[in-house]
């Protein structure tokens, strides 16, 4: 019989819960608002199945005792906001270099610097995707439920461990904080991923940890296994030995970090169409705009206008194949985001040159985008 | 360097001797005369020497020439972000307390980037072995000032001579609660095995600080001479702890004092929190309030209906909220969605809820035209009445609301003062769902009620259910 439990859940608490079933059993995290409540929960919880939480003295600290813990064999997690994700940004690199499963939660809030700790925005978009140096591969999911937010965990640590990268997961304040009625599923008919392991035993030398054939996932060994593995930060070879003179090695090496979740996009690409076949306004939305974007097409339906949505779950990778056959034929593409614009620049660069016009619609005062603005603008844009 | 180990006597861990000198590994990054092979040779005779399992022996290191010593060894090796070693080192012994983890820090690397961690591993008393490799320069970047710098030292960053006093690695360890600390210089290679094997059996955290030549980066614009010269002048300038002791703050100047210079035992971190777990072993945590494994079907079409509770920080609203959600949501069959906002201070200050309950899912989850007002305070009356939808109604207290003409009917419910005759302020927001679940009529008083009643504090039950009916009853319409 299943036991799934229908309760009264914040955003952050479904994040919890999502890390638990998921098999997450360390978190390490440093205060801060809007997120703190992922980390209360955790702190909570994870002693009493045999998990470690601990609050460490930053998100420098946090993230780095989060690859330390996934070194070790453990499913790892840590849960930021703004400032403490800008503080996390090195370590991002450094797990998709050494390919660690790690989650990471980033529950956005407005503005730069302090912003506004307790106000929602989607203002991180860019900074998931691009906020560390050197070219790194990384995966970004947007949830826009309270639901979503427990299925868009277990999902991060499922691609996560999988593909041996790290796995951004943007809430916002507004859905950290919001509570919503939701039912559970019983963690036992969750299908959990599990990374990739060694097939030989150590003597064999025959698994190495960062060797696959094109766009592969090498196996990773836990530490205490006798594999003597190495996690290097430099560019390294297949064996984690640092590498700075064998050019060929070295584009092999990061190539390799792009191409395995280029080859998976399909396996890693979440999204939820409505309506979009025949629709002659589209909006593409992510996030709690997402859901609102669902009502204003809804009000539009109900009117006789033919408005449909696209909503992305996966937002980095971006999804381009997705994107323009959504495009296609459509009178009009509004982008509604929480920002000054980031995700409609890919949407600009995928739809260039088809002729459909795409229209950015911003607010960035931590207040929401309501469905009524959204039929405002396609209308404008319509006249 | 690192060949020097076939020179060794017999080891019990015969691999480990034969991994180590793999010539696949050398030549290292190191310069000739460098002192990291001296440290890490003493380290692995340790290792052998305590019969450690290599399996279960894991290195981290910071970024540094050190930082290269795991890629040799024949054990798991993390070769961790500059400054992040003993972050790193925390998360791997924290999940896994089997291992023994040696973490590998720079003098730059551990007190500069990384001098958050290493004052607070200390002070967390994680079983680590830490060793410093002090060489007062940071040499992987051609010779620049590092935190153990002595003044006037010549560096690339300090042309004309550090100016900045040193920070005694050792003392500020100590200071931060390490249990275990010592310091040794790289011409104690034995002194320093057995440094390193005390290290090793210490269930702690310790700290061994190894003060190293680096003749090449900093030798070369301070005349320090070659390798052999720098080293005996370690040999020259060592004095043992227990003698320094004994001597005056003047004769120990320039004296390099070596040894265990703390010994003392504290709970260990892991140990704290495998015993934390096992205490909770049997413990599941109470949810608050309902949870149901029952899907209920809602007995009526309400499409969707946008409830504003509106007030004061402290009058209770958010409960007021939270219980109408969860008695939508899990006992009506409805979804429903709670947002709640309120000001920076948790009392005082203008407070809302946000209730959105519909018969199929809660898209846009945000109230933007109420059905339902419920005003506590004047300034929700005045910022939110004339947004109600005009099928909608206001509820206000009297107390605190002087309501302007309304087009929508609005009900005046005396409710902060019948909660004072109930003998409690505190829940005149009980009395308003109750009053604002009669003029609703979408939800039962009955469903309120044990979703209140599992969302209170023990022992005010009969309180509570007495102001939901009271206002329950105070409407009459």
């Amino acid at each position: 019989m299943s036991r799934s439990v229908r309760s009264l859940l914040s955003g952050n608490e479904a994040c919890v819960e999502g890390g638990l079933a998921a098999g997450v059993r360390f978190f390490a995290g440093y205060p801060i608002s809007p997120a703190t409540e992922i980390s209360e929960g955790f702190s909570q919880r994870l002693p009493q199945v045999g998990g470690r939480f601990i609050q460490l003295e930053d998100e420098l600290a946090s993230m780095s005792a989060v690859m330390g813990a996934s070194a070790g064999g453990v499913k790892a997690m840590t849960a930021t906001s703004g400032p403490g994700f800008s503080l996390m940004q090195e370590s991002i690199g450094m797990a998709g270099m050494i390919e660690i499963p790690c989650v990471i939660i980033n529950v956005m809030r407005v503005g730069p610097a302090s912003g506004i700790a307790t106000m929602p925005a989607q203002s991180d978009v860019m900074q998931a995707r691009w906020g560390t140096h050197g070219d790194h591969p990384v995966v970004v999911l947007a949830p826009s439920t309270v639901a979503e937010c427990f299925d868009m965990v277990v999902q991060a640590v499922n691609i996560s461990e999988r593909f041996r990268v790290p796995v951004i997961v943007l809430s916002d304040a507004g859905l950290g904080y919001m509570r919503e009625v939701v039912t559970l599923p019983d963690p036992e008919e969750l299908k959990l991923w599990e990374r990739p392991r060694p097939k030989d035993p150590p003597e064999a030398k025959t698994d190495h940890t960062f060797d696959a054939d094109e766009g592969g996932v090498p196996p990773l060994a836990d530490f205490g296994e006798g594999y003597s593995i190495k996690l290097e930060g430099h560019v390294h070879d297949y064996n984690g030995m640092s590498v700075t003179h064998d050019s060929e090695l070295v584009e092999k090496h990061l190539h390799r970090l792009q191409d395995k979740l280029t080859k998976a996009i399909n396996e890693i690409t979440i999204f939820e169409s409505t309506g979009v076949a025949d629709a002659e306004a589209l909006i593409i939305a992510y996030g709690p705009v997402g859901r609102s974007a669902k009502h204003a097409a809804a009000e539009a339906r109900a009117n006789g206008k033919k408005v449909g949505v696209l909503r992305l779950g996966t937002l980095w990778p971006f999804p381009d194949k997705l994107v323009a056959e959504a495009a296609e034929n459509k009178s009009l593409i509004l982008v509604p985001e929480m920002n000054l614009g980031q995700i409609v620049g890919e949407i600009e660069r995928v739809t260039r040159g088809t002729g459909v016009p795409v229209k950015a619609l911003n607010r960035n005062d931590g207040q929401s985008i309501s469905p009524r603005a959204m039929l405002e603008a396609i209308a404008a844009a319509s006249n | 360097m690192l060949r020097d180990i076939t020179k060794l006597s017999d080891g019990p861990v015969s691999r480990l001797r034969q991994e180590a000198i793999e010539l696949k590994h050398t030549p290292t990054t190191w310069c000739p005369g460098c002192g990291d092979g001296i440290i890490i040779q003493a380290l692995l005779r340790a290792i052998a020497a305590e019969n450690l399992d290599c399996r279960k022996v894991a290195f981290v290191a910071g970024i540094g020439c050190f930082g290269h010593a795991g890629e040799y060894l024949p054990f798991d090796f993390f070769h961790a972000l500059h400054g992040r070693c003993l972050a790193t080192a925390t998360g791997l012994k924290l999940a896994r307390p089997d291992l023994k983890v040696v973490a590998l820090i720079g003098d730059g690397d551990g007190l500069a980037i990384g001098g958050n961690h290493f004052i607070h591993a200390a002070r967390r008393n994680i079983d680590l072995t830490v060793i410093m490799f002090n060489n007062s320069v940071y040499g992987r970047t051609g010779g620049q000032v590092s935190p153990t710098s002595e003044v006037n030292t010549k560096l690339q960053t300090a042309p004309y001579g550090s100016i900045e006093r040193a920070f005694d690695p050792c003392a500020v360890a100590i200071s931060a609660g390490a249990g275990h600390v010592g310091r040794i210089t790289v011409y104690h290679a034995r002194q320093m095995q057995i440094m390193f094997q005390e290290a090793l059996r210490h269930p702690g955290y310790s700290f061994i600080e190894v003060i190293q030549n680096c003749h090449v980066m900093l030798g070369r614009y301070n005349d320090v001479g070659n390798a052999t010269q720098m080293i005996l002048g370690y040999r020259d300038r060592a004095i043992n702890v227990h003698l320094a002791k004994t001597l005056s703050a003047d004769a120990l100047k320039d004296r390099i004092v070596i040894g265990r210079l703390c010994y003392k035992t504290f709970p260990e971190l892991t140990a704290q929190h495998a015993e934390l777990s096992q205490r909770l072993r049997t413990v599941t945590s109470p949810r608050r309030g309902l949870a149901s494994s029952v899907a209920v079907k809602p007995t009526k079409r309400i499409g969707r209906c946008e409830i504003l509770l509106s007030g004061t920080g402290g009058q209770g609203l958010q409960l007021a909220g939270t219980v109408f959600a969860e008695a939508a949501g899990i006992l009506g069959g409805f979804q429903a969605v709670q947002v709640q906002n309120y000001g920076p201070a948790p009392r005082g200050g203008v407070s809302t809820s946000e209730v959105v309950i519909a018969d199929d899912e809660v898209l846009h989850p945000r109230v933007e035209m109420p059905d339902v007002l419920l005003a506590m305070s004047q300034a929700a009356f005045e910022t939110y009445a004339n947004k109600v939808r005009e099928s909608g109604f206001i509820l206000y207290d009297p107390m605190f609301v002087k309501p302007a003409v309304m087009k929508v009917p609005a009900h005046a419910v005396a409710m902060t003062e019948i909660a004072d005759q109930l003998g409690r302020r505190l829940v005149a927001n009980v009395v308003a769902v109750g009053a604002l679940a009669k003029l609703l009529g979408i939800l039962s008083i009955d469903h309120l009620e044990r979703t209140l009643l599992a969302r209170i504090p023990k022992g005010t039950e009969a309180l509570n259910s007495k102001a939901l009916h009271a206002g329950y009853e105070a409407i009459t319409v």
